[in-house]
């Protein structure tokens, strides 16, 4: 029997450490291919209702979601008809599931919520409700 | 910071897959040594040492992950929130993460030292409680539970018995394929193979109560099981959890048949070590390396659940029985495509980075010739799985056949067809140049995935075709392929539409189960002794091509509407 000679050994053993390195950045690159923000936080029920029309003025806003929330980490933004976005100042809840904040002054235009959450098991979730103002 | 909130929200799934495995394999160590290794007596000494420097291990990871997941988090928050580092410190997540990550700590530094002098079953409990009770606390306070609005405490016991079964038995695995071959004499590795077998039946039992229980919780229905996103996930895990029961049941078997085995005819107490036995003990160990690698991929599904709303909350966009057999029946697939003209243009780079609803987007692009071009390149690509799987069984069942083992080549073929129609916006279809394309961090990673899915097919190639001898060699596809199933689970699509979404993950999920059967049954195959598998063998190598087929069938019928 004729044994490999030492560059075919060489060639083989480059192979297979190239082999297994290639498998490793495989895996890894396959594992970032995710495309989109997950998180378990939903919004279940919220004042104004997604592409809701309501009177212009002072607003309030309420944001119930299915699990508790970590309303001193978590924020509400307001995208403006100007596309300027205002961060609102957060109520004290009234539960542990709802965010709340008020809108000042609001002039005819659309608008759009802007939530990011942090549930208590340190998930994070973002979502967004379009409004309109009369 | 707000557009790689993506991209950290699923590096945060990753990390919470590992914290939950390195978890399960410290509490599963502990209970090993107290359980069975201990009670075996001064005969599994040799034991001892390998197990606790598997705990340790265990340990050290387990803090550097919980350490990543707590900063992914915290970086996160201080980007997008703009809190403070102290306010960070009070939030429930960075508590948890940080109890858990001392005590992994600790218990690294005190365990070879402390740990190696007790002798005894309960001392050893005694030691390891306190850090099994910090550990699980610090899961189930990271857990649905906590953030539950009801029923916390109940559904947080459950979760605690659930993730406690899970690592007395998947987490203890490791630590039994490593025992067996340093302990000396038959009676002591029949003993611990047994006891192991014992404690495995207990905590399948509970862990598939407390399971059920907690689907009560956070399902709540059937419709609920088959028309969302976790009650899908709950199915995967469970089809997987039957796969693990058969390969257990078949180690149970193997377990009873060591009182029946004789080694040593002679009946003399054989001083030689077990490992190099071609009797059952050897097939125990390379069966519970299938199980420990499906038990991992649970694990993976498991992260993946943690980040989804419970099903019982979700009451909208809910799939129905109809729907999803509407979308499963049979079709003929695509075999023209639409012009690259009539795809949707490009989303602009800014604009996909920072949108706050990826959805939008996502519709945006996914008009019908979208939807044609994706079911398309898919029917196609199911085509040459097919093909992959009739050359790797052609090849394995009639080896005569000297050509059908150049199946792997397939591979190469798929990564040339991935390359010119993953991004049609791209060259060699699109305006955007090749070089351009790169400045997209996705069409980037699609080509870099390309290039490696092309250099995989040609490394199989050389292990198929002798060219590249080496044994560990061969185990590069299986683990690629299983890896790769278990990666699956974790990967969603924005389409813009919820059901279609879930459907598309049905899909992907189903996929992913069989890439890990197919890997592991084909790990199984080549880590027995060549012509000495038996019929455990055999049918491992019926069952991976078989899968690779079923592959190639599912992409056929794949439809994105």
């Amino acid at each position: 029997m004729t044994l490999p000679s030492r560059s075919t050994l060489k060639w083989r053993q480059v192979s297979l450490r190239a082999g297994i390195a290639s498998s490793a950045l495989f895996v890894l690159v396959g594992l970032l291919l995710a495309t989109q923000a997950i998180g378990h936080a939903i919004l279940v029920r919220s004042n104004p209702k997604a592409n809701e029309v309501v009177a212009s003025g002072d607003l309030k806003l309420e944001l119930e979601f299915n699990a508790r929330v970590d309303a001193a980490r978590s924020t509400l933004h307001l995208l403006l008809p100007s596309g300027e976005t205002k961060k609102l100042e957060l109520l004290p809840q009234p539960s542990p599931a709802i965010l709340v904040a008020k809108a000042s002054r609001l002039a005819p235009g659309t608008y759009s919520i802007r939530w990011q959450v942090l549930t208590n098991d340190g998930h994070i979730t973002r979502g967004e409700v379009p409004f309109k103002v009369k | 910071m707000a557009w790689l909130l993506d991209d950290f929200a699923f590096l945060s799934v990753l990390l919470k897959a590992a914290t939950l495995a390195f978890e399960a394999f410290v509490i599963g160590g502990l209970l090993y040594i107290a359980l069975i290794a201990i009670p075996a007596g001064p005969a599994a000494q040799p034991v001892l040492s390998r197990c606790r420097s598997g705990i340790r291990r265990a340990a050290m990871m387990l803090a550097i992950t919980e350490l990543l997941f707590v900063a992914v988090d915290s970086a996160i928050l201080m980007g997008t929130v703009g809190l403070s580092v102290r306010e960070i410190l009070r939030a429930d997540y960075f508590l948890a993460g940080t109890g858990a990550m001392l005590a992994s700590l600790v218990l690294f530094l005190i365990l070879e030292g402390a740990a190696a002098r007790i002798a005894s079953i309960a001392k050893f409990l005694l030691f390891s409680l306190p850090f099994i009770a910090v550990l699980a606390a610090a899961s189930v306070w990271t857990s649905h539970s906590i953030s539950r609005l009801d029923d916390r405490l109940v559904t947080g016991l459950l979760t605690g018995l659930h993730q406690l079964a899970v690592s007395a038995w998947i987490g203890a695995m490791p630590f039994l394929l490593i025992s067996i071959p340093a302990v000396t004499g038959r009676e002591t590795a029949r003993f611990m193979a047994r006891r192991f077998s014992s404690l495995a039946m207990v905590c399948v039992a509970v862990l598939i109560s407390a399971g059920i229980a907690l689907s009560y919780f956070y399902v709540g229905s059937v419709p609920a099981l088959y028309g969302t996103a976790y009650g899908f996930m709950i199915l995967t895990k469970s089809a997987l959890l039957l796969v693990l029961l058969a390969l257990g049941g078949t180690n149970w078997w193997l377990v009873r048949s060591l009182d029946c085995q004789a080694w040593d005819r002679s009946g003399v107490a054989n001083s030689k070590p077990l490992e190099t036995s071609t009797q059952p003990l050897l097939f125990l160990r390379r069966i519970g390396e299938a199980e420990l690698g499906i038990g991992f991929s649970i694990i993976l599904a498991a992260a993946s659940l943690t980040s989804q709303p419970p099903a019982i909350d979700l009451v909208e966009d809910r799939l129905t029985g109809a729907e999803i057999v509407e979308r499963y029946h049979p079709i003929v697939p695509r075999f023209t495509t639409p012009s690259v003209d009539q795809l949707s243009p490009a989303t602009p780079l800014e604009e996909s980075i920072h949108s706050y609803d990826m959805s939008a987007v996502a519709k945006a692009h996914n008009q019908d010739p979208d939807i044609a071009w994706s079911e398309y390149s898919h029917h196609w690509a199911g085509l040459i799985l097919l093909g992959i799987g009739a050359g790797a069984w052609l090849a394995a069942r009639f080896p005569r056949f000297g050509w059908a083992r150049h199946w792997p080549l397939g591979f190469v073929a798929l990564a040339i067809f991935s390359f010119l129609r993953g991004d049609p916006e791209n060259w060699p279809f699109g305006p955007i140049s090749f070089w351009k394309s790169f400045y997209d961090p996705e069409v980037a990673l699609h080509r870099i995935y390309d290039v490696l899915i092309a250099s995989y097919g040609l490394f199989e190639w050389g292990v198929q075709t002798g060219r590249l001898k080496s044994r560990k060699a061969a185990y590069v596809f299986p683990v690629i392929m299983a890896l790769g199933g278990a990666g699956l689970l974790l990967h969603t699509h924005a389409l813009g539409n919820v059901k279609n979404e879930l459907l598309i993950e049905m899909t992907h999920n189903t996929l992913g189960v069989l890439a890990v059967i197919a890997g592991w049954a084909r790990f199984v195959e080549v880590r027995l002794p060549i012509g000495q598998g038996g019929r455990v063998s055999r049918i491992a190598a019926q069952v991976w091509p078989a899968c690779l087929l079923l592959i190639g069938f599912m992409l056929l019928n794949y439809r994105e509407a």
